[in-house]
């Protein structure tokens, strides 16, 4: 069999090309699915919709299990029982403006950055508080649902 | 013409298994911790020269009480003065390290002393809870993507 030097080189190339597009470049953005990024951005979405009405224990459900939250100048709070008495303490939230910046995971674990502004009136208070913060949340996938994992902000 | 074939499937078999994520939990979470181990030691020994290494070029940092940080030409701006005017001494306890593919964790709490080169200024403690957040290099090598931190009071 006689191949010409330019079918040698497509022989090579053709599929060299498509093993290299196939290939993970190190994005972990990359890995996940379409899906999975828009359902990060409902569960986000469903997030704020829960803080602006109240719902805490919605909140609550949004978190996984063995879930922890950072708060600053604060110790870690772990246990969904204790994630609930804290929102509950926070007060009523007025208003609640969420930008997510960033999506990216891999597999079952994904981490988003997000620019946040709230506005709260503490309970037993006649005055808003407002916080203007950022936070980087930790995401699990636990049984095709996506979950708050680590929840640092400042 | 059979050595052209052979050295095809070679190369593209060789290409195909080195692609795609890597995982070894065993090496990971080694790696991981030595990543950390090397951290605390490169900044105990004031060596900024090196502090980029650890970071990723469009790497985030949050900090507390700033704004966001982005790119590693700013993260350096930002630290800097930490080498620059202090010595420090800092002490980590990681307390979770989780991986999934190409992507890492490590949340650790820092007990950090910053001793300033200049007489008359004071001693900074401060103890922090942090989040770190890995990709891992096409190599295998794991580097700092975001980083966000908090005081405990």
């Amino acid at each position: 069999m006689k191949i010409s030097n330019h079918y040698q080189i497509l022989f090579l190339a053709i599929p060299l090309f498509i093993v290299v597009a196939g290939c993970n470049d190190g994005n972990p953005s990359r890995d996940l699915s379409q899906e999975d990024i828009s359902n990060i951005r409902e569960l986000f979405k469903q997030h704020v919709e829960y803080a602006l009405t109240g719902n805490t224990n919605a909140i609550v459900d949004q978190y996984s299990d063995a879930a922890i939250r950072f708060p600053p100048a604060g110790e870690i709070i772990t246990e969904k029982g204790a994630i609930l008495a804290g929102l509950n303490e926070m007060g009523t939230v007025v208003s609640f403006e969420h930008n997510l910046m960033e999506i990216e995971g891999s597999g079952e674990v994904a981490n988003t950055w997000i620019n946040f502004k709230l506005k709260l009136l503490p309970p037993g208070s006649n005055d808003t508080l407002e916080l203007n913060g950022k936070s980087l949340t930790v995401l699990r996938k636990v049984e095709n649902k996506w979950k708050l994992h680590r929840v640092m902000w400042n | 013409m059979k050595k052209f074939f052979k050295f095809s499937i070679v190369l593209l078999l060789s290409l195909a298994a080195s692609c795609g994520v890597k995982t070894d939990s065993k090496n990971d979470e080694a790696a991981l911790r030595k990543w950390m181990e090397d951290y605390v030691a490169n900044n105990n020994r004031g060596d900024f020269a090196n502090y980029g290494s650890f970071w990723t070029e469009d790497v985030i940092w949050m900090p507390p009480g700033a704004q966001m940080v982005s790119g590693k030409s700013s993260i350096l701006k930002f630290a800097e003065p930490f080498f620059t005017q202090y010595k420090s001494d800092q002490k980590v306890a990681i307390e979770e390290i989780r991986f999934a593919g190409n992507l890492a964790y490590i949340r650790a709490v820092f007990n950090e002393v910053y001793i300033p080169n200049m007489a008359g200024a004071d001693t900074i403690w401060i103890q922090n809870k942090s989040i770190f957040i890995f990709t891992k290099e096409p190599g295998g090598a794991w580097i700092a993507t975001h980083c966000v931190w908090n005081y405990n009071k």
